[in-house]
């Protein structure tokens, strides 16, 4: 059983029409690469499976399951923006996560907090942007999810930042649980993932091994894309 | 699930709401001790007078606070960029829902009981039960009920209107949000709607009410109605705020559960 399906998913805002009869599955164990440009209908798809936009039409289902309490259970997810409250202390926000996720780890948040020489103490709104990504990104990754969705998680930060989220991803998602990534900044990630999506004007494009499509297309990841999205 | 989300939202509001209790039991003090100077200095009067009015301005801005601090807690934790976690919790609607409706009653209450106090503190103990205690006795004579059944009454319909007025908002922002642009100003378009629909309904309800008793009209007038018309009265009253309350909490529910947060 795939752990999400998408079937017929098709989703507008009045007449623009977002996502166009989706249909995907995402296989157990595996990194995928959610790609396209911006205002492909990324963010949508993934705000769909988290539950928090309604399709108009087609299912969608997470381990068998339609979405609700259940899949909210096994999905960790990263927004593009920041969705915490700001107000709050990073141990607080720790023991926020503790309370509502059975599969959230503390002690995994705090070792990797204390790589990045961070007091718990401290409040979000005392920190840099950068810091606040690493903060939501450690609370994503200390929960032993099936599947992790990732917005964006390295849009708009440096390149030192950037290898910092793909070794914290890498190191800390749990074993034969999946891992979605979206974004445009393909060549950072390419070397990590397991399987693509391309996605273009609200329609999958392509699909399909990442290896397997290097090898066919004789490219690399970024290539294809910067073919198949040619301006 | 539920006592979580109430643990965190009691939490967050009182975080905005216990500098306003101590401000105002700071204040009351301080009002005391100038009250003692002012006995034996009468330069301190002019002092004592500025510092009552704003003691009185902190007293009934601080129930408004209360409640503005509940409208923008249900906004914040639903509706803005931290409902992408709220959301994401394994939490069923109605724990979210309705454990912003606890917190926001389980505020107003602490505010009413602080503000209380703090003008026990400014004006004197005797001073204020004895006022209290009159009140609740004229009432309880006129409507041949006990002093305590008519707090009671009094304290239920209150909360249950404030209840209303919160779930009045709180449904004009769920409806403000289905729009993709300006959901602030929808939000307050869909809130004063409704707030006239319930002035309408309010009308007709006394409408019908003369239609099935054509005396009831004079006593509408009356500062103390009959027992008799009194209770159908504050019955109807009550029954339309239970209408409001439900059809209120149940735009709320709808909209969370076909939720569109762009």
């Amino acid at each position: 059983m795939a752990l999400v399906k998408c079937d017929g998913v098709c989703k507008s805002y009045g007449k623009n029409s977002i996502l166009k009869n989706i249909n995907l599955e995402i296989p157990k164990g595996k990194i995928i690469g959610l790609l396209g440009p911006n205002g492909s209908g990324k963010t949508t798809l993934i705000k769909i499976i988290n539950g928090l936009l309604e399709t108009n039409s087609g299912t969608v289902l997470v381990n068998g399951e339609k979405i609700g309490i259940n899949s909210k259970k096994v999905i960790s997810y990263l927004p593009e923006r920041p969705y915490v409250n700001f107000n709050m202390s990073v141990k607080e926000l720790i023991n926020y996560f503790s309370d509502f996720y059975d599969n959230f780890d503390s002690d995994t948040a705090y070792k990797l907090l204390e790589k990045l020489n961070l007091n718990p103490n401290d409040k979000l709104n005392t920190m840099s942007k950068g810091m606040k990504e690493k903060v939501q990104l450690i609370l994503v990754m200390s929960r032993k999810a099936d599947l992790y969705i990732l917005d964006e998680p390295i849009g708009g930060v440096d390149p030192a930042t950037r290898d910092y989220i793909l070794d914290t991803i890498l190191t800390n998602f749990n074993d034969g649980a999946s891992v979605i990534i979206s974004t445009h900044l393909i060549s950072d990630i390419e070397k990590i993932l397991d399987e693509v999506i391309f996605i273009k004007e609200g329609s999958i494009y392509l699909t399909g091994d990442a290896d397997e499509l290097r090898t066919s297309k004789g490219m690399s990841i970024d290539e294809i894309f910067r073919e198949e999205f040619k301006c | 699930m539920l006592g979580k989300v109430l643990k965190y939202d009691l939490k967050s509001m009182g975080k905005s709401l216990f500098p306003l209790y101590a401000g105002l039991i700071v204040l009351a003090l301080v009002l005391k001790v100038i009250s003692f100077i002012t006995d034996s200095v009468s330069a301190f009067k002019f002092v004592y007078n500025i510092m009552f009015i704003f003691f009185i301005i902190l007293v009934i801005g601080g129930l408004f606070y209360t409640f503005l601090v509940s409208i923008m807690r249900y906004y914040k934790n639903l509706y803005s960029d931290e409902g992408y976690l709220t959301h994401t919790l394994p939490v069923g609607t109605n724990s979210l829902l309705f454990s912003k409706v606890v917190s926001s009653l389980v505020y107003i209450v602490l505010s009413v009981i602080i503000s209380f106090i703090s003008i026990i503190i400014v004006l004197g103990y005797n001073d204020v039960v004895s006022v209290l205690k009159e009140g609740l006795e004229f009432f309880s004579l006129c409507f041949d009920m006990s002093v305590f059944s008519i707090a009671m009454w009094a304290i239920f319909f209150l909360l249950l209107s404030y209840i209303c007025y919160v779930l009045m908002v709180y449904a004009g922002i769920s409806l403000g949000n289905m729009h993709s642009k300006n959901k602030i100003v929808f939000s307050v378009i869909y809130t004063v709607v409704i707030y006239y629909i319930t002035q309408m309904l309010g009308v007709l309800l006394i409408g019908i009410m003369f239609l099935v008793n054509p005396d009831i009209m004079s006593q509408l007038d009356q500062a103390i109605p009959d027992k008799e018309y009194f209770i159908w009265i504050m019955g109807c009253g009550m029954g339309l705020n239970l209408v409001l309350l439900f059809t209120c909490y149940f735009i709320c529910y709808n909209r969370l559960k076909h939720l569109n947060l762009s």
